[in-house]
């Protein structure tokens, strides 16, 4: 038992290095709105796939790993807090879809709803910086992006967590 | 991908697209008013017909060049890292904005006549 919680924390840490860059290469990616450090939320599928294979504690434990990695990596503590607003808002209504799994909604769901709201929580910490609501003009063109983002990203975690499942129990046994 | 992951998707479609139209609908130029915004309080007011130039400055150094010109807000200077507010395109119509996140500097335009945004704005 002791040794499959060291092999599970192991594949914790591949997945959060993952996350990391993950958030560096979406940096390459500037959305049309005029506010800095509004990111794609690329990183979030891997919250996603820890998601479907580990639980919520586990999806929540990348993403705040990451938030915190990224921050003192490269995007700096100003930023960190759309990162962590847009990572909570994302990881919260992933499960809350994750845990609606048996009614209709697959992976691709969870991913969709963390792209909108991934923005959401962006927009959010946006306003509560500028002391404004006037960023969410700024929403129709983000909910658009996250439903493309998040489609895309739960379409290929749908491809890849049936495949890392069937590994990770090979690898846990 | 499941009935209901569709629905979600079309949902979330519709709610932007009637957003859209909610802020971009009635946006005839107006007989305007432009806002300044600094640090989340208002720093000054301009009728959007005058003809100025606004130098926004902060004790952190932060500098901030608002004109306001034929009809248009514009953000013709800043010291902010990445420029995002000069390369926004000009306010000109009721709702448009052009913000500076990292001097905290928010430049909106404001219909003078009392209307739905000007409500949600707020």
């Amino acid at each position: 038992m002791e040794h499959n919680k060291t092999k599970q924390m192991i594949i914790l840490s591949m997945l959060t290095a993952m996350a990391i860059i993950l958030h560096y290469i979406e940096g390459f990616f500037p959305l049309p709105v005029a506010i800095p450090g509004i990111k794609l939320g690329l990183s979030n599928v891997v919250s996603l796939v820890a998601l479907y294979l580990f639980g919520p504690g586990s999806a929540f434990l990348i993403m705040i790993l990451r938030v915190l990695m990224t921050s003192f990596l490269y995007s700096g503590l100003s930023s960190a807090i759309f990162s962590l607003a847009g990572g909570l808002s994302a990881v919260s209504f992933m499960i809350a879809i994750w845990k609606l799994r048996d009614k209709g909604f697959s992976i691709v769901g969870a991913s969709v709803a963390g792209g909108i709201f991934h923005n959401v929580g962006q927009l959010l910490a946006a306003s509560f910086v500028l002391g404004t609501f006037t960023v969410f003009s700024y929403l129709p063109v983000l909910a658009v992006s996250g439903i493309v983002t998040g489609a895309a990203t739960g379409i290929l975690a749908n491809l890849l967590v049936p495949r890392l499942k069937k590994i990770i129990s090979i690898y846990l046994n | 991908m499941k009935k209901n992951d569709v629905l979600l998707i079309l949902i979330g479609l519709f709610i932007a697209a009637a957003a859209w139209f909610w802020l971009n609908g009635k946006q005839e130029p107006t007989e305007g008013t432009v806002v300044i915004y600094k640090d989340g309080n208002v720093h000054t007011t301009f009728p959007l017909s005058s003809d100025e130039i606004i130098t926004i400055e902060d004790k952190e150094g932060g500098i901030n060049v608002v004109s306001i010109k034929d009809g248009k807000a514009e953000m013709i200077d800043a010291n902010c890292p990445d420029k995002l507010c000069i390369h926004t395109r000009p306010a000109q119509k009721n709702g448009q904005s052009i913000v500076c996140l990292p001097n905290r500097v928010v430049v909106e335009v404001k219909s003078t006549e009392k209307d739905v945004i000007d409500g949600v704005s707020e």
